[in-house]
């Protein structure tokens, strides 16, 4: 076998040999769509290639009754198209729909999303705000993390270099609300310039007693932005100025300096406003029948 | 390493390494030069085509992750020397100046009327966002894939009587 052929695991087992054989030397091909373009000056002669499209059990969006499962290799196509997704986690399945082209999100996955890290990927905010956890093997063992916490820094992550990012596992909240929105220089096939996800739990008289609101592209992909969700937890879903203000504070706190502060902070506004309608969209009773 | 997979309809082997691309494997293995090389970053869609009857950017895509699928490009789309309606379209509406994104778009188009044969502008648009036109400003390449899409209907409808005894 030629040392520049890719490796091309079938089972998790074959990966973790693999990842056991060349400690430190491979890189991990999900969909491709970013490491393509630099496989050229990130591949060395020491480096193996490690295809992970045969893996199979990194594939599935299956519920049990706590959680919902989704395989690293699931296409942002297959997210934005599942039933059960656009039901309980509304926000994934937007986000999902809105990264790159048709192109880009039949191979882009969601698991190199969170492991590639950009600052504007658009998954990771709706995934943390989902509350979601991301699972590692390697062959030392498993571990989970929340994925606020996978996400280190600007296209960091907390991925060793003998790990591989397998699963996502949503906790299942019934009734729980949630969406996504971005703004970028396009409406479609376009880098956010900014995005934001809420997840929030309605309770009675229009109420929410929980609250998740996670900002990306502001220096990383997942911010949390606690001060907003006090204002969801203490006004509902109605009092967009105090809960555009409160992301806008959010917003200055996370890029003081920033020459892109002023425009951030005017679209933040637009977003929430935006996030919000849906979320009382998604909470009115529905009509039976319907 | 080699690889198996179906290009147009024919059953293919192919030596790959790491770093070949999908687009690299069809134009230099397999001399099908229709897919363009616009960007090499996934951005233009000028190396659009099939995979599994979904468009992808071969530019993007590793060559070793196309095996065992099926691939099309437009020299895939001619039947007997007769071109796709599509193809035929989009010479009618003058879709198509400089030419460089016209297989990409056409692909992407394929794709679109398989999976919804009556898509109006808004779904033609959204669909065709990956792709790139430099020259036409887009408005002949959707008046083409909307007449295109009418006369699959309208063929399908006819096939579908004639059928009937």
């Amino acid at each position: 076998m030629n040392r520049t052929d890719p490796l091309t695991p079938t089972t998790t087992a074959a990966l973790l040999d693999i990842l056991t054989r060349f400690p430190g030397r491979t890189r991990l091909m999900a969909g491709g769509t970013d490491l393509t373009p630099r496989l050229g000056r990130v591949l060395t002669p020491e480096t193996r290639l490690v295809d992970l499209s045969g893996l199979d059990e990194l594939r599935g969006i299956v519920p049990n009754a706590a959680e919902i499962r989704v395989g690293a290799m699931e296409t942002m196509a297959r997210l934005a198209a599942d039933d059960l997704l656009n039901r309980e986690a509304v926000a994934l399945a937007q986000a999902a729909g809105r990264v790159g082209s048709w192109q880009i999100r039949t191979r882009a996955t969601v698991g190199g999303n969170s492991a590639n890290a950009s600052p504007a990927a658009d998954t990771p905010p709706a995934l943390a705000a989902l509350a979601a956890t991301v699972h590692l093997v390697s062959p030392r063992g498993q571990r989970s993390l929340a994925v606020e916490d996978f996400i280190t820094g600007p296209n960091q992550s907390a991925l060793a270099d003998d790990e591989a990012l397998v699963e996502f596992r949503l906790p299942r909240r019934p009734g729980q609300i949630s969406a996504f929105a971005k703004v970028g220089s396009r409406t479609e096939m376009s880098i956010a310039r900014l995005n934001l996800a809420v997840a929030a739990l309605p309770s009675k008289g229009k109420k929410i007693s929980e609250a998740r609101v996670f900002l990306g592209t502001l220096g990383r992909a997942a911010r949390r932005a606690q001060a907003a969700e006090r204002v969801l937890l203490e006004h509902g879903l109605s009092r967009e100025e105090d809960f555009n203000r409160a992301l806008m504070d959010a917003v200055a706190e996370a890029i003081p300096g920033r020459s892109t502060l002023a425009y951030k902070q005017s679209a933040i506004q637009a977003l929430g406003q935006d996030v919000l309608a849906e979320l009382r969209r998604q909470a009115r009773p529905k009509r039976s029948g319907t | 390493m080699i690889i198996e997979l179906t290009i147009n309809g024919q059953k293919v082997r192919a030596e790959v390494t790491a770093e070949t691309r999908l687009i690299d494997l069809l134009r230099d293995t397999f001399h099908l030069t229709s897919v363009k090389e616009g960007c090499g970053v996934g951005e233009c869609g000028a190396c659009t085509v099939l995979l599994n009857n979904d468009p992808v950017c071969s530019c993007l895509t590793s060559a070793v992750q196309a095996r065992g699928t099926d691939i099309l490009t437009v020299e895939g789309l001619e039947r007997n020397g007769e071109l796709d309606v599509i193809q035929t379209a989009f010479l009618e509406h003058e879709a198509t100046q400089c030419g460089f994104c016209t297989p990409g778009m056409i692909l992407t188009a394929k794709a679109l009327l398989l999976k919804n044969p009556r898509p109006n502008r808004a779904e033609i648009k959204k669909a065709l966002a990956g792709n790139l036109c430099r020259c036409t400003g887009f408005v002949p390449i959707i008046d083409a894939v909307l007449a295109a899409a009418r006369i699959g209907v309208a063929s399908a409808a006819k096939q579908g009587k004639e059928a009937r005894p």
